[in-house]
């Protein structure tokens, strides 16, 4: 085995190692993904883990859009009792 | 495109006619077809909201130049570096049976807030879907605690040392002489910019309990590392290189009451326009809040709201030129 693919072998198994120990991150990514494929100031929105609604615009955060809510939360408890209202 | 460095430059040059300058994070105006919603600027800064105790120094003023270019008048504004009121803390629960009082909160953007207590120490491969979550020992129920200032700094760092993977962060900011101060240049009358400004990777203002506003907590990076950088119940925690300092709003530093029921001011964004709570008196949001999370009133002019702790961030943008920090 030459000393380059030697090398190649090494690096490769390390950065595996390195896998093994960390893991992606946005561990909760609603807010960044509410954002994908978007651009500044355009219309977002999310739900937490409850379900309740957050709506706002895409923002830069740490050089990564993720979508900022600019309005009420709406709760889902909220939203339950108008969609119950309006049946 | 983000202008920061760019801006950075063309104000460096700008600024060594200036008494003062320190290229901020911040920046200036994205390249976005977006307009500033600032309607009108009623007031700047009022220095006597800032809590006793919380300075290191009067508050004084001197020229400055903002991120945009303008020269102005800012407040030099030196802070203790902790809150003046308060101590800060807990963070970690020592063990799984730790309730909540014991320990302090966790958020990661999701829009929720957690108790750190046992039970969630116990469920995080619950809450993160993730077998590999053990913060504690499983024959004593201790909770994995980075309590020597070597395993703080081995850990509260976006590269986590391996070896403190599975653990609750905590720094105690006695390693830091019991505060790290920091300097803002703050204008004294906001400038408003054509279109909002992305808030970049520092500090984006100061409470008025003496305390950094920090941008939202490198969730990605601690969750990755299976640890738990845990904030206290105000939100804040501490770190090697900032001391204390705030992610998220949660009320304790919510101490500029207003006369008419509105949010109370909690401190100042670093291009001079104010943060106030998220809630008004009523226990309502605004509903008119722009993309930065501002909005205009007659009394108080141009203004932010702080976002919910579980958003763990403050505000989306700015909406006026920055100052810095030194």
């Amino acid at each position: 085995m030459s000393i380059i693919t030697r090398g190649l072998l090494v690096t490769i198994l390390a950065v595996l190692s390195v896998a093994a120990f960390a893991h992606d991150g946005h561990a909760n990514d609603t807010p960044w993904r509410a954002c994908d494929d978007q651009r500044i100031g355009d219309a977002c929105a999310y739900e937490n883990a409850a379900q309740d609604v957050y709506r706002g615009t895409c923002r830069a955060m740490s050089e990564e859009l993720m979508c900022v809510r600019n309005q009420p939360i709406e709760k889902s408890e909220s939203i339950a009792d108008t969609l119950l209202a309006n049946d | 495109m983000y202008n920061n460095y760019r801006w950075c430059l063309q104000t460096l040059l700008l600024g060594m006619l200036a008494t003062t300058y320190a290229c901020s994070s911040g920046g200036g105006s994205d390249t976005s077809s977006e307009t500033s919603a600032v309607e009108n600027t009623l007031e700047g800064l009022n220095p006597e909201l800032f809590a006793s105790g919380s300075l290191v120094t009067a508050i004084t003023t001197e020229s400055c130049v903002l991120s945009g270019g303008t020269q102005t008048t800012c407040y030099r504004i030196e802070v203790q570096g902790v809150p003046a009121d308060r101590e800060i803390g807990p963070f970690c629960p020592p063990t799984i049976f730790s309730d909540a009082d014991e320990g302090g909160i966790w958020f990661d953007g999701g829009g929720d807030v957690y108790d750190i207590d046992g039970d969630f120490i116990v469920n995080l491969m619950n809450l993160y879907a993730d077998q590999n979550w053990l913060l504690y020992d499983t024959a004593s129920g201790d909770v994995n605690v980075t309590d020597t200032q070597v395993a703080c700094e081995a850990a509260a760092r976006p590269n986590v040392d391996p070896q403190y993977q599975n653990h609750c962060v905590e720094c105690s900011i006695d390693y830091y002489g019991g505060g790290v101060s920091q300097t803002f240049l703050i204008p004294a009358t906001p400038v408003p910019l054509s279109s909002p400004g992305s808030l970049g990777r520092g500090d984006l203002g100061v409470t008025l309990d003496g305390v950094a506003l920090a941008p939202p907590a490198p969730v990605d990076a601690i969750l990755g590392a299976y640890t738990i950088a845990a904030f206290d119940d105000c939100g804040g925690h501490v770190n090697p290189v900032e001391g204390y300092h705030y992610h998220a709003a949660t009320g304790c530093t919510e101490i500029g009451t207003q006369d008419d029921g509105h949010a109370a001011v909690m401190g100042y964004a670093i291009d001079g326009y104010a943060l106030h709570g998220m809630l008004n008196g009523d226990g309502n949001e605004p509903t008119d809040l722009d993309g930065c999370r501002g909005h205009t009133d007659d009394t108080r002019g141009y203004h932010y709201h702080a976002a919910s702790a579980g958003e763990n961030m403050f505000i989306g943008c700015f909406n006026g030129e920055q100052g810095s920090i030194l």
